[in-house]
């Protein structure tokens, strides 16, 4: 019993001075653990400063918002681009200097944001502290915790005025440009036309050939200014669209009748079927019939010799329905999505007709967008295409404007 | 032989005026002018049986001829063709409602014969 105490006697000291080197570590262990954590927070700190650095210096306009869209973080640039200072803006809803795009416009907005958590961009026009308007870029993306449950939005804006005034200037430079172009233009063809009519003496067969060439080359221009000016006038909205009640059959025979020439030289088939139906609509004629003339030249260019060519109108559902097809090269599938895309031109059809400027469908499209219609397409590559161009029984809305389209924009060569 | 109708040619582009005068001189006596000011002194004095009228010319424009030429009583039933590239803007748009003849060409769509064609139909009232 004595030597137990004795023993525990001895080895007590060694207790607590291991309860001592135990505490120490552990305490040890807590404060390098603390530290650690201190030191995190301190690096994530600084990180976060770095990001704050970073978000306050940002050209472009930072804002962050709860999911109700309060703000609660608006970066100096929003100041500095809305006008309104960081106490007007936090706690407020980006609506202090936005509200006014149309009410689609922000159906469209949360419920990209909200109700399908993602991301939103899009051009919006927004209004300064001193009233000045101004187009934006903006990209608005939902912030979502690991159970994907919305935590805020993170919005950031950019001034594009600049971007759109140099757009501006860009198309006017080409619709003053192609205007001054078309003097010239006329001079050529009128003295090569007059040579090959002989007025000035029978020309021989050399001579001949060649006015046709410089006639033709001459025609190409004229062709490819006219297209630039209708582009410039969609790009700068100056033209106008004046819808009268026209009966559309009238509109697509008349553009039929301009590609005689070219159909019979094809030997193209050509099939046109118009229902009994179809009620007269507000179109602007001339609007409709560079949209016809168009699709139809396209699909002629685009036929091999002998080819068919099949023209239908319907009236269903309220909607009058117009559907070109051909028996042409198709459009390659990985290439149809750009071919509404100005300049572009797919690569079987660059082969087929070399000279084609890529510009028509840019145009046809801009037209049936801003008359309400709807135009889409089917392709095969080798078989064929059939366009469809549809407009509401309500037609073409009335736009003011500086000028009307060019209407014949293509000068076919005789 | 059947005297000529006379055609007077109001344009400002020489190029253009000249190419015409070598179209027209072989069937019709043609006059020319420059701008609008010259244009209503030439149809006054040679009484044309149609003018050939651009609209973009300094001094005086086209339209602004063609309404002083209507004033007048020596000038009110002369025929016009309005011969420009402008396509259908405001300015024409507005002259031709006034009831004007719409006739009406696009310098570049337009080849010389057809400006031709449309002469010859415009006087002989088709």
């Amino acid at each position: 019993m004595l030597q137990w105490v004795a023993l525990t006697g001895y080895f007590t000291p060694w207790l607590y001075v291991v309860g001592d080197v135990l505490s120490f570590s552990l305490l040890a262990l807590l404060l390098h653990g603390l530290l650690h954590a201190i030191e995190e927070a301190k690096k994530n700190a600084k990180d976060l400063q770095k990001f704050k650095i970073a978000a306050d210096n940002s050209m472009d306009h930072i804002v962050l918002t709860d999911p109700n869209g309060t703000i609660f973080y608006a970066n100096e640039s929003v100041h500095k681009i809305t006008g309104f200072s960081p106490l007007e803006i936090l706690g407020e809803t980006p609506r202090v200097w936005g509200g006014i795009m149309p009410k689609e416009f922000y159906q469209k907005f949360w419920r990209t944001i909200k109700e399908e958590k993602k991301p939103f961009v899009g051009h919006i026009t927004n209004r300064k502290k001193n009233g000045q308007i101004y187009t934006a870029e903006t990209h608005v993306s939902p912030i979502l915790d690991e159970k994907e449950g919305l935590l805020g939005f993170l919005a950031i804006e950019r001034d594009i005025t600049k971007e759109e005034s140099i757009d501006r200037a860009k198309s006017e430079f080409v619709s003053l440009a192609a205007h001054q172009l078309r003097t010239p233009l006329s001079v050529i063809r009128w003295y090569a036309e007059m040579l090959l009519n002989g007025d000035a003496g029978a020309p021989n067969k050399k001579q001949t050939q060649y006015l046709k060439e410089i006639y033709r080359g001459d025609l190409r221009m004229v062709t490819l200014v006219n297209m630039l000016l209708n582009v410039s006038r969609i790009d700068l909205g100056t033209f106008l669209v004046d819808p009268k009640p026209t009966d559309i059959r009238e509109v697509m025979n008349e553009v039929i009748k301009d590609l005689e020439k070219p159909m019979e030289m094809k030997k193209i088939k050509l099939n046109v079927m118009y229902a009994d139906n179809l009620p007269i609509v507000n179109l602007d004629p001339v609007l409709t019939s560079v949209v016809f003339e168009n699709i139809l030249s396209n699909a002629i260019k685009y036929m091999n010799p002998g080819g068919a060519l099949t023209v239908s109108i319907k009236f269903q559902n309220a909607m009058l329905l117009t559907s070109v097809s051909d028996t042409g090269c198709g459009i390659p599938k990985h290439q149809q999505n750009q071919m509404f895309s100005k300049f572009f031109r797919a690569d079987n059809a660059k082969t087929l007709v070399p000279d084609g400027n890529g510009l028509g469908l840019y145009i046809v499209k801009a037209i049936v967008e801003h008359s309400k219609g709807r135009i889409w397409f089917e392709s095969e590559e080798g078989k064929g295409t059939t366009f469809y161009v549809e407009f509401s029984k309500e037609g073409m809305p009335k736009k003011e404007g500086r000028t009307q389209l060019v209407g014949k924009m293509e000068q076919v060569p005789v | 032989m059947a005297t000529k109708q006379k055609i007077l040619i109001v344009e400002d582009e020489t190029q253009i005026r000249k190419a015409l005068v070598e179209k027209l001189q072989a069937k019709y006596e043609v006059y020319e002018a420059e701008n609008g000011n010259e244009g209503l002194k030439a149809a006054k004095n040679k009484l044309p049986n149609l003018i050939l009228l651009d609209i973009l010319m300094p001094k005086m424009d086209g339209i602004e001829m063609m309404n002083q030429l209507r004033a007048s009583d020596w000038g009110k039933d002369m025929k016009i063709i309005i011969f420009t590239n402008l396509d259908s803007d405001d300015r024409i748009l507005g002259a031709i409602t006034k009831g004007e003849p719409a006739y009406y060409l696009i310098k570049s769509n337009t080849d010389i014969h057809e400006v031709e064609e449309k002469i010859r139909d415009v006087l002989s009232d088709k």
